[in-house]
């Protein structure tokens, strides 16, 4: 830093002064952004830099210049020579735990062997700073060195002091007086303290002491040092104390965050410890560095499926998932609600529906003509109601049992009941192949059954109202084809719908789970409806239609003959 | 012919009364188990149909409280249990009684009638 000035300063103010100072006639033209230029008023220093313009009084000037001293850039000899030995201690430290390397010759060179040893053991925690500072050969008179920490957000802060330059006490103090601890060092202009300061209950220095506050992303905190003694400390210990913070400063920050991802680490290790599901976590080389209790105790008879995640750090993470995937376990979960629901429904709307039914077909009885037919209707429609309602509880009850079905009525009363989905879309159900009106009884589950086709009737449907949205067909034009096939012992189902057809992409992903092609979907329609034919010995063939746009999607359950 | 009709839904009583007086029955109708048990030891039927989920007790019970005046032969003649719940447990619990079980919503309308009315072949 330099400064300009057009008078001549007094010789005793001029040797405090660890500046450049520069006499000339009048302000330069062009100042440099460490460059002032002073005009004295009376006992005012004005000063104007590049930026900025302020006015001190002596004493304070003097400070402010010193302030400048304590810079890495300065040239000051005594607070530039620790600062570069500071400096590289703090480098060879960092270096050296960040390196992990055990012999940094570095640091040897600086400490010592020994001396290196019991750093390395000792530099494990921020906490560690209050020994750390004592046991510097610059700052080997001082007897007590304390640090306090706050979390932000937390309730405590916390305390290490280190008073015989081995034991470290811990205790706690309470944010609020943190707090006035923090703000009256950091409002503080000379640093210098001394204990008749009466709000300094929790800090353990005697006498006068040094202090330094620290603000930092996540903590804040504030360094004491003191001799235990009662004179002041001299200016050259605030410049080597003033030093040694600026250059701790980086550092401790470094170590705190540190320590912060360390704790957020372990919580984190913790949790995929006790998670119930095996994990296991492989480096680079494909080495396993972690595996979990679960994956530990996991029941090696079982079936496992082997999920990998891939982590930006170059790690892998390996899910093993059983079997029985989580997603059919909410499907289940979501159907038995469902059911229930639809049972309860059921059985409240039965009662007043036949009520109505009944009602109506006396009221048909007892009139004639309009009167009659209307309701006649109404007990058509309330039995109507009935029905549906009937069908959708049966549509999610829990039924595992092969029952005898007339496959035409079944797909009928299913198209009933996806009709609000695909209303206006052309429908056409064909048979093929079957024989004789009793071939058309088949024994399966229809519970699973019915969710497949209503499912994929739905997707179809859905595919078809995508394409109408954007305007490529009208919904009239809109065509879902369903096929079944006799044949023998089999029975072959296909659905054709005239939407989009299927990207190569989709064939990628199309049966993984969570993988959707709709704006809403969950991606799961097609995995359960695999998983529901896998679960009566089927599988789901996916296509595109040859020639013309539209999906393809078929499946064959294998009957047993009715008897 | 008289016949005691056991059901707690108005508009299902109400009707199915009108049906069977059509058809010439004499019926009364009550609405809950503890008035359908009075009526029962009070007075005589040739038929007595009961819905098996009644706000107060159930259907059953009711054939249990009759019992202090039909033998077995009678209930099995008499009473037809009609019910919304046709689960297998329902069916064997009937066919304890010996008694008839008609699902709601009837298949068909005018065959329960027949069978309401001791009309049937």
């Amino acid at each position: 830093m330099r400064i300009f000035c057009a008078t001549e300063l007094d010789s005793s103010l001029k040797n405090k002064l660890s500046i450049d100072f520069i006499k000339t006639h009048s302000k330069p033209s062009r100042l440099d952004s460490n460059d002032y230029w002073l005009e004295i008023n009376n006992d005012l220093f004005h000063l104007s830099g590049r930026n900025k313009d302020f006015s001190l009084s002596v004493n304070n000037f003097i400070k402010w210049s010193q302030s400048w001293a304590t810079l890495p850039a300065s040239q000051s000899t005594t607070s530039h020579k620790l600062q570069k030995v500071i400096k590289r201690f703090v480098t060879t430290i960092v270096d050296a735990k960040l390196v992990a390397s055990v012999k940094n010759e570095a640091l040897i060179t600086f400490l010592g062997r020994e001396e290196t040893r019991e750093l390395e053991r000792s530099w494990r925690s921020p906490h560690m700073l209050p020994r750390v500072v004592l046991n510097l050969k610059e700052f080997s008179d001082y007897e007590t060195c304390q640090l306090f920490i706050h979390e932000r957000g937390r309730g405590v802060a916390e305390s290490w002091s280190c008073s015989n330059k081995q034991d470290i006490t811990f205790s706690k103090t309470s944010t609020n007086n943190f707090n006035k601890i923090f703000n009256y060092i950091k409002k503080s202009k000379s640093k210098l303290f001394d204990q008749s300061v009466s709000m300094l209950s929790d800090v353990s220095v005697v006498g006068n002491f040094l202090a330094k506050e620290f603000s930092f992303q996540n903590h804040s905190g504030i360094l004491f040092l003191s001799r235990n003694g009662f004179l002041p400390p001299g200016e050259d210990e605030l410049l080597s104390f003033n030093a040694l913070t600026s250059m701790i400063t980086p550092f401790l920050d470094r170590l705190l965050t540190q320590e912060h991802a360390g704790e957020r680490l372990n919580h984190l290790m913790m949790l995929m410890e006790s998670l119930p599901i095996p994990l296991q976590v492989l480096d680079q080389n494909e080495l396993v560095i972690f595996e979990n209790n679960s994956f530990k105790s996991k029941d090696e008879s079982a079936d496992f499926v082997m999920r990998s995640v891939s982590l930006s750090s170059g790690y892998k993470l390996i899910i093993h998932e059983e079997g029985s995937h989580s997603f059919d376990i909410d499907h289940h979960r979501r159907v038995s609600l469902l059911g229930e629901l639809l049972n309860t429904l059921q059985h409240e709307l039965n009662n007043p529906l036949f009520g109505l039914n009944l009602g109506a077909q006396d009221m048909s009885e007892e009139n004639t003509g309009e009167v009659a037919q209307t309701f006649s209707d109404i007990a058509t429609n309330s039995a109507r109601c009935q029905t549906i309602i009937k069908n959708f509880s049966n549509l999610y009850s829990h039924s595992k049992n092969n029952t005898a079905i007339h496959i035409k009525d079944f797909v009928n009363e299913i198209f009933i009941l996806t009709k609000s989905e695909i209303r206006g879309i052309n429908v056409s159900i064909n048979f093929h192949n079957f024989t004789s009106d009793e071939s058309f009884i088949i024994k399966t589950n229809p519970t699973t059954l019915s969710q497949v086709l209503f499912n994929l009737i739905i997707n179809a449907g859905q595919a078809i109202k995508g394409q109408v949205s954007k305007e490529i067909i009208k919904l009239n034009q809109g065509a879902i084809e369903l096929n079944v096939y006799f044949d023998q012992s089999y029975i072959d189902f296909e659905i054709k719908d005239n939407g989009p057809g299927l990207s190569e992409e989709f064939f990628k992903n199309a049966l993984k789970p969570f993988y959707t092609t709709k704006a809403l979907g969950t991606g799961l329609g097609l995995t359960i409806s695999r998983g529901l034919l896998e679960s009566i010995g089927s599988s789901l063939k996916v296509s595109n239609n040859s020639g013309v746009p539209g999906a393809n999607f078929g499946f064959s359950i294998l009957v047993s003959p009715n008897s | 012919m008289r016949v005691l009709l056991i059901e707690d839904e108005p508009l299902i009583q109400k009707s199915l009364k009108r049906l069977m007086e059509k058809r010439g029955a004499e019926v009364t109708a009550v609405s809950s188990g503890k008035e359908a048990i009075s009526t029962l030891l009070t007075q005589d039927f040739d038929r007595i149909i009961c819905d098996l989920m009644l706000q107060d007790t159930t259907g059953f019970d009711v054939i249990e409280e009759s019992k202090k005046k039909y033998t077995r032969e009678d209930i099995a003649r008499k009473f037809v249990i009609i019910t919304a719940y046709t689960s297998q447990q329902v069916h064997d619990k009937a066919a304890e009684y010996g008694c008839r079980v008609i699902g709601k919503p009837f298949e068909d309308l005018n065959m329960a009638l027949d069978i309401f009315t001791l009309k049937e072949e």
